[in-house]
């Protein structure tokens, strides 16, 4: 992961678009934890952009889990835009599926986390 | 058959290379069937390097890697002196029980037995632990 930066945020309209990249996988992931946490800032909702992993094992998807339980405990609504056909597959044998909102892109996670009548945390 | 044998040190800094030398062996399958295998090789073989890492000095233990076409099966099979314990199917139940938003509820276990058609693990009288992973490959998906 030495070329490539593993986070990437943007800020727009108060919601915080984290776009997650390389390998999201053991031997990296207390680097992208360090990586992700500095770069959290307070907003209304957080999209977890899962397109630009390269690869992502059981541990990568034990953060997504550490980032729910935090935005959880904050108020925030957490959004996982993910198009991957086996992570999805992944979320549901896990039932990771019942607790995150997922969509398919930056615009439709955008629309989920500005419905008033969306309710989040609800699978828990 | 095809066949490939990697002998590490188990230690994590490893794990790319690994990663990368089993995606091209698993070219030669077709790339949902290898996408899936590789992940569970994957887990099983950090299973195996965090188990090094918790219970000994994991930079002088080796873990042993096998990747193995034979005829319509794919074998995966990862040594080391360390892992083992416990039994398959009740770590299976306790991962479909347990809150999904646990942080360590096994998800790696469920996830390789989601993913292949046999999983089992054993310890050896030597001490050595064992995990093998099966899976039929559909052979008009194999690249010759």
């Amino acid at each position: 992961m030495k070329d490539v930066m593993p986070v990437i945020s943007k800020v727009e309209n108060n919601i915080q678009t984290l776009q997650l990249n390389g390998r999201m996988t053991y031997d990296f992931i207390d680097q992208y934890e360090k990586h992700i946490k500095k770069g959290i800032v307070n907003a209304d909702g957080y999209i977890i952009d899962l397109r630009a992993i390269e690869q992502i094992d059981s541990t990568g998807l034990g953060l997504l889990v550490t980032l729910a339980k935090y935005f959880m405990n904050n108020k925030g609504k957490m959004v996982i835009v993910n198009t991957d056909a086996l992570i999805h597959e992944l979320f549901v044998v896990s039932k990771l599926d019942q607790i995150f909102k997922i969509s398919d892109s930056i615009v439709e996670s955008i629309k989920i986390i500005e419905d008033k009548d969306e309710v989040f945390w609800t699978g828990i | 058959m095809f066949e490939l044998r990697l002998a590490l040190a188990a230690d994590k800094k490893y794990l790319n290379y690994i990663d990368t030398s089993t995606l091209e062996f698993l070219k030669i399958i077709a790339d949902d069937e290898a996408k899936r295998f590789h992940f569970a090789l994957h887990e099983v073989i950090i299973n195996s390097i965090q188990a090094c890492e918790r219970l000994g000095p994991f930079e002088d233990t080796t873990i042993y890697i096998e990747l193995k076409l034979d005829d319509d099966q794919l074998i995966g099979q990862v040594r080391d002196p360390f892992g083992g314990g416990g039994d398959k199917e009740d770590y299976l139940e306790k991962s479909v029980k347990v809150n999904a938003l646990s942080i360590e509820n096994n998800r790696g276990i469920l996830f390789i037995d989601h993913l292949v058609d046999d999983f089992k693990w054993m310890t050896y009288a030597d001490g050595l632990f064992e995990v093998v992973i099966k899976k039929h490959v559909n052979r008009g998906g194999v690249r010759r």
